[in-house]
């Protein structure tokens, strides 16, 4: 019993990282092939500048304020997350 | 930071009115000049500010946490920018990313796709650029998508699925979760870019969510490793990331989009 116990939680172990490993390699989403999404359903994002050159000019352009986030996009230095 | 503050629906909805820019720490060294000169120490990993439109006054003390609420937001605008309001959405360039490495890595830490734009040249890409400008900036498509460019001639081995024969174009990128390739699932020819297309595509991508902890114990075994344009500063997270890696850490200049 413990021994299927072993190999129960080995299995399932491998396949959790042959899961994981796919899904490196794979794109992490879908695209296409879906409905239009309704307005309704949209998450509203900010939407920003990723050079400070091009938003400052922007600033600049248009006599507006700036919000300024700088963020690293990768954490302990593993990237795919903020 | 919490990241909860640039979710929330109020200050999404003030910074309709505000110029929003967002840098990526570490990877641009006069940015990080500039961010180090305005957050007044060391540059740390996580900066929050707002400013006049001249870049360099503050109108909120900066720090690693947002030091005002949307209601200041609101209020500033209504006391200092009256103007601003016939300018939203009305911006004159592209939210673009300095690389294509770093936009899918970006745009996977985002949750959402890459728009990337590859022209013969400068001047064709410049030409693609003005196509997509009035596309980009429709309420609902703001903020949905990392937008990058590309000439022709670069190799850009991080992206598959990109045909040699149709390599320029309008692609949309999905990103893999450690955001280090970007498959290409669809494609607008030049000239004849259908918003409706777009604004589906960008709009039908749902990836799955990322469980922090499972992210990068995963991604140390695999030996996904993000190397910085500058040496991180923040030294909180030069520790975390030693405990991580059990290495000690040494900045390494990281491989240029070819």
């Amino acid at each position: 019993m413990r021994l299927f116990q072993r190999g129960s939680v080995g299995l399932v172990a491998a396949i959790a990282v042959i899961a994981a490993i796919n899904s490196t390699q794979q794109p992490s989403g879908t695209l296409a092939q879906q409905s239009n999404p309704p307005k309704s359903e949209i998450t509203p994002k900010i939407a920003w500048y990723g050079q400070l050159r091009d938003g400052l000019a922007e600033a600049k352009r248009s006599n507006r304020p700036v919000f300024l986030v700088s963020a690293a996009p990768q954490c302990e230095a593993v990237p795919g997350i903020w | 930071m919490d990241r909860s503050f640039l979710s929330d629906r109020d200050v999404i909805q003030a910074s309709r009115d505000f110029v929003c820019i967002r840098l990526a720490t570490y990877e641009d060294p006069e940015e990080a000049k500039y961010l180090e000169e305005l957050y007044g120490q060391t540059l740390a990993n996580t900066v929050v500010a707002l400013l006049d439109s001249d870049g360099k006054t503050l109108l909120s003390r900066p720090g690693r946490h947002a030091m005002f609420s949307a209601r200041t937001m609101r209020q500033l605008l209504q006391n200092k920018y009256h103007a601003a309001e016939t300018q939203r959405w009305q911006n004159k360039s592209l939210p673009e990313m300095k690389s294509v490495s770093l936009a899918i890595n970006v745009a996977s830490c985002d949750y959402i796709p890459v728009v990337l734009a590859v022209g013969k040249d400068a001047q064709d890409l410049e030409a693609l650029r003005k196509q997509l400008l009035p596309i980009a900036w429709q309420e609902e498509l703001g903020g949905q998508f990392i937008f990058a460019s590309a000439t022709e001639d670069m190799k850009l081995r991080n992206i598959q699925g990109l045909k040699p024969a149709a390599k320029r174009g309008i692609h949309l990128l999905a990103p893999d979760s450690y955001g280090l390739y970007g498959r290409v699932v669809a494609s607008l020819e030049p000239g004849n870019m259908d918003p409706a297309v777009f604004r589906k595509t960008i709009l039908g991508y749902n990836p799955p969510a990322k469980n922090h902890r499972t992210h990068t114990s995963f991604g140390v075994q695999m030996g996904f490793r993000w190397d910085t344009e500058t040496p991180v500063t923040d030294q909180q997270f030069v520790r975390a990331t030693e405990r991580l890696w059990g290495e000690k850490y040494q900045h390494r200049p990281p491989k240029k989009d070819e």
